[in-house]
Formats: structure tokens, C-alpha cells, sequence
């Protein structure tokens, strides 16, 4: 009993010292926290990766990282290249380079395949609307 | 609440002060500087305090160092306040040991954010802005620089997705921590001395008997017991390597340390500098440790690196995301023991800022050795009680120097070969 009324009037003497700008402050606080959980869990589209897929594997690899790889296929090793926020195929050995030709991706959705090495690019999570016909489906290729 | 003579968080690495006679004369130092390390002390007391309450969470932390500044706040000037906050900075990280890790990093950028938050909004009026207003800007000021730290040091991008459940508890608590100093405020920490002239009594005094490291026995964990050889080590170590030494082996272990782009390496120098520390009598906790590489380790999973591993549900993780997150874990926890093995307490800083820091120890170590009774529904008349009293038993008492002055050849040998152990990583 001697307990709760010291807790009382704890509570009640804390309440007295409590002013208006201590409220702002806390309400600033909220709104922060607010708009911080928004940008990361609502607004945020996630941060553009590109997946590259041969027969056996997968490799992801955010477009934001500038890069050079080399993804193995039947007929030899492709050259992949990310660079400013986008990604193309440098050299192939295929015959006729299409995949070469199909030039840089960027965008959600957007795709490079080289057929002949079994090799399959897609950008993924980057902003930007698809373009109608883009969609591709890798399980396909 | 019965408050243990034993409760830092490493009091392995308080040295008893020798036993010669003492002769009383007046304090060293200034009526400021007495001050600030008393109230340093309080933090530092706090600080462990805290480390005995159960957390919901492993990282959550109510900030309970953070009362004195809060406390001191409006009463003491802006220097006061700012010289504080770097006392309790360096405070904790020589008594936590991590003085050479992230964890510094963060501990500084976090409180300086607080304290200069607090110290400017202390400027206005107390009638529009009380205590808990600025307690709950210090926290956000100090837990938004800490997730843009996380942010590039430690967790990558994953800093983001755990910034909000961040915030939200860093306003909880500085809401808790604000209704606290609102209701001590009034009743101040300390009061004006009243002997603050006065010639202390001149009998000489005593010191303690022993100049044997306190708890010198402790072991890593609670596994391996008090051996032979553990205790021959621990002796070495301390009879033969000066505090300075051994800062110094620190300092230079840690180039190879953070260069060396092995993950292997990496692992294995951790591995080494936990296993010196432990063996040194530091308490090495296997759990929370665990956890914190787990933790860092799947905060970087969330940027998807190079080959798919595995898929988690429809999550991939990546083989380039994994090495990257062990990567920065081994760095943070190997900067940690390393830290833990190479600082004692009491390393001889230069100057003022030395000679302040060691009159904290002092205080810190009175607070916590005595066997006092903390009274649940007396707590701040006790903790005042305590801490005036410890106060009036510094004065006169003059500091000093604790633990071996000099390196001998054998220690100078151990510093060769642990700094061989270290460098040797990078060589290869």
C-alpha cells in the first residue's frame, strides 16, 4: 500500500514537471521514426539486383556495385560487366553476338539471354515501368 | 538490492593500489575535476548496473550512464557537460575493454550526438523544456548517427530494416530515462561540500594490503577452472608487461588485423586475440558473442552477393553476402578482444586527461567495492548517501600509480611474438 502511493505520487510529481515542448519532442521523435519506417518498409522498391543464371546456377549481384564477371556456359565463359547502374554482356562465344547487340539493362523486368551459352540475365527491384512484351520468364528460357 | 563488490563487467582489470602509507595532504586536483570524476564514476556505476538487468532484446540498452549527464544538465556549465561525456566515453572502453573496436566508434559518435544534442537544448528554458524533452532528443540524436554508422561499417543495408525497431525503443527508453532525471532532479547528485577547505584528517592513512590484481582468477567463462597455468600466465603478464607495453601491442596489431582480406585469417587472428584474453582472466561471454556474429552475419545476407547458396523460403543467400557478413563480424568481435587483452584500465594517458581518468577508476572502484545495501524504495538516497561518502574518502587521498612501470625482456619477448602472430596474417 505504502508502495503504490510513493508510485503515485511519483507519477503524478512527473506528470507536473512535464511541459509542452517535451510532447513536441517526443512527437518529433515519432514522426521520425515514422518516416524512417515508411522509406524502409513502404516506399523502398529494394535496391535493383541483377540475377544471372546458366544451366546449374544462380548469381546475384546488386547493380549498384561496379563489376566483371565471368559466367561459365556450355560453349565458354560469358563476360558480364555492371557499370553505372547497369549491366550488359561484353564478350560471348557464341557465333552471332546477339546477346552483345541487346546492349545494357537497367530497368525492373529488363533481360539479356545468350541462348547458344545457356546464359540468362534479368535486372530486378529497380524502379521504372515495365515496357509491354518486357516480362520474361527465366523458368522458359 | 544488495549491490556486489564484484559487478564490472572486467574487474580483472583493477589493480589494488599498493600498500604503502598514504600520507594525507590536499587533493591534486580541482573542485571541477573532483567533480567531473565523480560524477564519471556515477556512469560508469550505471553503466554496470545496467549490465545486470535482464534485456528483452541482447542490443537493447536503457542508456542508464546517461542520468548523470541528464542530472548535470543546467546545473554544471557546457564545458562541464561535453568534458564529462568524453570522460564516460573513455571510461567505458577502457573498463569494457573495447577501446580498439566498432564498438568505441559507435560509443563515441552516439554520445557526442547525445551530449551536444542535450547541452544545446538545455539553453532553453526549463518552464518550455524539461529533462525528458531533451532525453528524448539525445537518444534520437544518438541512435540515427549510430544506424548510419551500422550502415557502412557494420551491417551494410541491412541497418535499414532494423533502424526502425531501433528508434522506437531508443524513444522508449529515453522517455523512461527523462521521467527519472525529471523526478531526481530536484534533489541534487551532489551537494555542496562542505569540507570542500577543510585540511583532511592527519593521520596517514592505510591502503589496501594487497597489490595482487583483484579477481585475478578469473577464467574464460565459467568452463575452465583456476589452473596452475592460467595463474602462471596471468602473473606473467602482469609482473612483466607495463601497461603502456601492452597498449602498444594493441595499437600496432591492429594494421594487420583490419588489412588482411582473408576471411580465414581474419577468423583465425580472432580466434587468437579471444584465446589472450581469456587466458589473461578477462570473462569471455560465448553467448551474446554468438549472437552478435549471427546478427551481423544476417544483416548482410539482406544485399544479395554473388552465388546462390540456398534459398530460404524465396530469400536467397548468397555465398558473397555470407563471406562478407562473417567477414565484418570477425572484425568486429576480434577488435574486441583484442581490445580486451591489450587495455587495462589503467593505461597511463598523459597529462590532465590521464590523471582525471584514474581519479574516476578510483571513485568507480570505491562505488563498487563497497558492500552497500541499495534500497529499492531508497535507491537515490542511497546511491547519494554512497557517493557523498565516497567523495569525502577521496579527499586527501592522493593517486597512485598503479601496476608495473617497466617491461622486462620476457615480456618484451611475448610482445615480439604475439605482434609476430598478428603481422604474420598479412604476410600471407
Amino acid at each position: 500500500m505504502g508502495i503504490d502511493r510513493n508510485r503515485q505520487s511519483l507519477i503524478t510529481s512527473i506528470r507536473q514537471k512535464v511541459r509542452l515542448l517535451d510532447l513536441g519532442a517526443i512527437l518529433i521523435s515519432i514522426v521520425v521514426l515514422g518516416g524512417f519506417s515508411y522509406h524502409v518498409y513502404g516506399n523502398r522498391g529494394g535496391e535493383a539486383v541483377l540475377y544471372i543464371q546458366n544451366q546449374s546456377k544462380v548469381w546475384i549481384y546488386p547493380l549498384s556495385k561496379e563489376l566483371e564477371l565471368d559466367i561459365p556456359g556450355p560453349l565458354g565463359l560469358t563476360h558480364v560487366r555492371i557499370k553505372d547502374r547497369a549491366a550488359f554482356v561484353e564478350s560471348s562465344p557464341c557465333r552471332d553476338k546477339i546477346c552483345i547487340h541487346m546492349g545494357k539493362i537497367s530497368r525492373n523486368s529488363e533481360w539479356v539471354a545468350c541462348l547458344p551459352n545457356r546464359i540468362f540475365l534479368r535486372v530486378q527491384g529497380a524502379a521504372g515501368q515495365n515496357r509491354p512484351g518486357e516480362e520474361v520468364d527465366a523458368s522458359t528460357f | 538490492m544488495q549491490v556486489p563488490s564484484d559487478i564490472s563487467h572486467d574487474s580483472g582489470s583493477f589493480k589494488r593500489i599498493s600498500s604503502a602509507q598514504v600520507p594525507i595532504g590536499r587533493s591534486p586536483f580541482s573542485k571541477e575535476e573532483e567533480k567531473i570524476a565523480l560524477y564519471g564514476a556515477f556512469c560508469l556505476f550505471l553503466s554496470t548496473i545496467e549490465f545486470l538487468i535482464p534485456k528483452p532484446l541482447p542490443f537493447f540498452r536503457l542508456g542508464l550512464a546517461n542520468l548523470p549527464i541528464l542530472l548535470a544538465l543546467r546545473k554544471e556549465s557546457p564545458r562541464f557537460i561535453l568534458a564529462l561525456v568524453g570522460l564516460k566515453i573513455f571510461g567505458q572502453a577502457l573498463v569494457n575493454g573495447t577501446l580498439f573496436s566498432y564498438i568505441f566508434v559507435f560509443s563515441t559518435a552516439g554520445s557526442l550526438a547525445s551530449g551536444i544534442t542535450m547541452t544545446i537544448l538545455s539553453f532553453l528554458p526549463a518552464r518550455h523544456l524539461s529533462l525528458l524533452g531533451i532525453s528524448v532528443m539525445g537518444a534520437l540524436a544518438s541512435n540515427l548517427i549510430q544506424i548510419l554508422l551500422a550502415r557502412y561499417f557494420l551491417l551494410g543495408e541491412g541497418a535499414w530494416l532494423i533502424g526502425p525497431p531501433f528508434l522506437a525503443l531508443g524513444t522508449i527508453t529515453g522517455i523512461l530515462l527523462g521521467a527519472i532525471a525529471l523526478s531526481l532532479s530536484e534533489t541534487p547528485l551532489l551537494s555542496p561540500s562542505p569540507q570542500s577547505g577543510k585540511e583532511p584528517d592527519p593521520e596517514t592513512m592505510e591502503q589496501d594490503e594487497s597489490s595482487e590484481t583483484m579477481h585475478q582468477t578469473e577464467s574464460m567463462g565459467a568452463a575452465i577452472p583456476n589452473s596452475r597455468f592460467l595463474q602462471a600466465f596471468q602473473s606473467f603478464l602482469l609482473q612483466n608487461l607495463s601497461p603502456g607495453i601492452l597498449f602498444l601491442a594493441g595499437v600496432l596489431s591492429l594494421p594487420p588485423f583490419l588489412f588482411t582480406e582473408s576471411l580465414i585469417d581474419k577468423g583465425l587472428l580472432t580466434g587468437f586475440y579471444f584465446l589472450c584474453a581469456g587466458l589473461s582472466g578477462k570473462r569471455i561471454k560465448t553467448f551474446p558473442n554468438l549472437i552478435a556474429f549471427l546478427g551481423i552475419t544476417a544483416a548482410n545476407l539482406i544485399t544479395p552477393l554473388g552465388q546462390v547458396i540456398f534459398y530460404l523460403g524465396t530469400f536467397p543467400v548468397t555465398l558473397g553476402a555470407l563471406r562478407l557478413g562473417a567477414f565484418k563480424a570477425f572484425t568486429l568481435l576480434g577488435m574486441i578482444a583484442l581490445s580486451r587483452f591489450t587495455l587495462r584500465s589503467y593505461v597511463p594517458v598523459p597529462g590532465r586527461l590521464g590523471a582525471v581518468l584514474s581519479r574516476m577508476f578510483f571513485y568507480f572502484e570505491r562505488i563498487t567495492e563497497r558492500k552497500f545495501q541499495l534500497r529499492r524504495t531508497r535507491i537515490w538516497e542511497d546511491l547519494k548517501t554512497l557517493i557523498q561518502e565516497v567523495s569525502q574518502e577521496g579527499m586527501g587521498h592522493r593517486p597512485q600509480a598503479a601496476g608495473p612501470s617497466r617491461t622486462t625482456l620476457p615480456g618484451c619477448l611475448f610482445v615480439f611474438l604475439f605482434l609476430t602472430v598478428s603481422w604474420i596474417a598479412l604476410a600471407l
